[in-house]
């Protein structure tokens, strides 16, 4: 290309300014660079709180799961309690952890930090937030309201108390309606029956009361109907998640 | 007005671009303090004419331009503008893909011949038939390995540089370079060609 009034050959700097005025190309303002850093940034930090509610709820769902219960499961209660377990709130942990780590990919210089090292920030922040919301109890309560709006999603505290229904396998759970002597509590399950509660015999964990109001879970055998022998009997909820 | 030379060449990356954001006429200095490496580099890692260097190259500063206010001072310039300009390569190859065009230079075949049997590819001054070698073996490679090569090699730029160039963890960067340097050897071998690498 020429210049027409000099007939000496155009600089391609000059081709280049004489683009940009001629086309009236506009440079983005600094705050949509701001911006854009602060969505990324928010987009971590929001991915990394739900990678912690995520976390304390499988923390509550492991807890609650009763583990050492398996060996005494009969094949329809091995399937009740493998539907136990958080497989959503494990997807969704991981979904947090990826969407976490492709917001501090995009950020100004998160592109220096290896995938590996990113994953290893996320899952530790993650942890520590889950700990922090499992141990105030806030975990656990975002999962009952999410049980509580979401139609579809079976809360762990339903799935606790589908596990703790089944007398005729030796589970049993309720509130303690009254303490009738040393040995026979009366115990309303969750369906609404009443039970005769011979706990003679009974190994009872540690922090429970056995006092009227208390919720609790219990292992044995039916004797006749409405009476269950005690062998074991432990609290509903970790002491660790009970509040108040 | 335009700004002079002398007062373009006092001034750093860093000042032209601030000076930029003000007054055009500074960014054309910009431009041509790259102009040439900047032609070289996209011939190096595309099989674009030298015309469609050229245009790639405009293209690319414009995208600087609509962007120079992302532009940190905690990254060199050289190394931002090397990304825009690879991103647009890229860009621009995938387009005309579709036309049957691929990102490997064409080397002529009797150069390629009558080439010496022995090179130092971390020698900084090449022969042009020395250079043709390097990009023809370059051109065997997976682009990955193509594109840390030219960037440490012909570009000279250090493992940060290429980094904050190719947007990838220094960590990354070295194991690519590693490995790109064994996979060049390989080749090299192939042809019975030997490389200090």
């Amino acid at each position: 290309m020429y210049n027409n009034i000099m007939k000496e050959p155009i600089k391609k700097s000059e081709e280049l300014i004489n683009k940009i005025e001629s086309s009236n190309i506009k440079q983005k303002p600094r705050w949509h660079y701001v911006l854009e850093n602060i969505v990324f940034w928010s987009i971590f930090s929001l991915s990394i709180i739900l990678g912690g509610i995520a976390f304390s709820i499988i923390l509550y769902a492991i807890g609650e799961s009763d583990f050492n219960l398996l060996r005494n499961l009969s094949s329809t209660g091995i399937r009740s309690f493998v539907s136990f377990l958080p497989f959503i709130w494990i997807l969704f942990l991981g979904v947090s952890l990826m969407i976490a780590g492709l917001g501090i990919r995009n950020t100004k210089k998160g592109y220096r930090y290896s995938l590996l090292w990113v994953l290893g920030i996320n899952i530790l922040l993650s942890v520590l937030l889950g700990l922090l919301f499992f141990y105030t109890g806030g975990g656990q309560d975002i999962e009952r309201i999410f049980a509580k709006r979401v139609g579809i999603y079976k809360g762990i505290e339903e799935r606790k108390v589908s596990v703790w229904s089944h007398p005729e396998y030796g589970f049993l759970s309720g509130t303690i309606l009254e303490k009738q002597s040393d040995d026979i509590l009366l115990l309303e399950d969750f369906i609404g029956e009443k039970w005769q509660i011979n706990i003679q015999n009974a190994v009872t964990h540690f922090g429970l009361s056995l006092e009227t109001g208390e919720k609790i879970k219990i292992i044995g055998l039916i004797l006749e109907d409405n009476i269950f022998t005690a062998e074991e009997i432990r609290i509903w909820e970790r002491p660790g998640l009970r509040r108040k | 007005m335009s700004v002079s030379k002398k007062v373009c060449e006092g001034l750093t990356d860093e000042d032209l671009v601030r000076k930029s954001l003000q007054n055009i006429e500074y960014f054309a200095c910009l431009f041509e303090r790259y102009e040439k490496k900047l032609v070289r580099y996209i011939l190096r890692i595309s099989s674009f004419s030298p015309e469609e260097a050229n245009d790639i190259l405009q293209e690319a500063f414009i995208k600087i331009w609509v962007n120079l206010n992302k532009f940190d001072d905690n990254l060199k310039f050289s190394s931002w503008a090397y990304r825009i300009v690879h991103n647009t390569v890229i860009s621009e190859w995938k387009k005309s893909r579709s036309f049957g065009k691929d990102r490997n230079i064409k080397i002529d075949e009797e150069i390629f011949k009558n080439l010496p049997s022995e090179f130092d590819l971390v020698e900084k001054s090449y022969e042009k038939d020395k250079i043709a070698i390097i990009h023809k073996i370059l051109n065997f490679l997976p682009e990955k390995y193509k594109d840390v090569l030219v960037l440490r090699f012909l570009e000279g730029k250090n493992y940060n540089e290429i980094s904050d160039i190719l947007r990838k963890p220094l960590g990354t960067i070295a194991t690519l370079i590693h490995r790109a340097k064994k996979a060049f050897r390989k080749e090299a071998d192939k042809k019975d060609i030997s490389f200090n690498v």
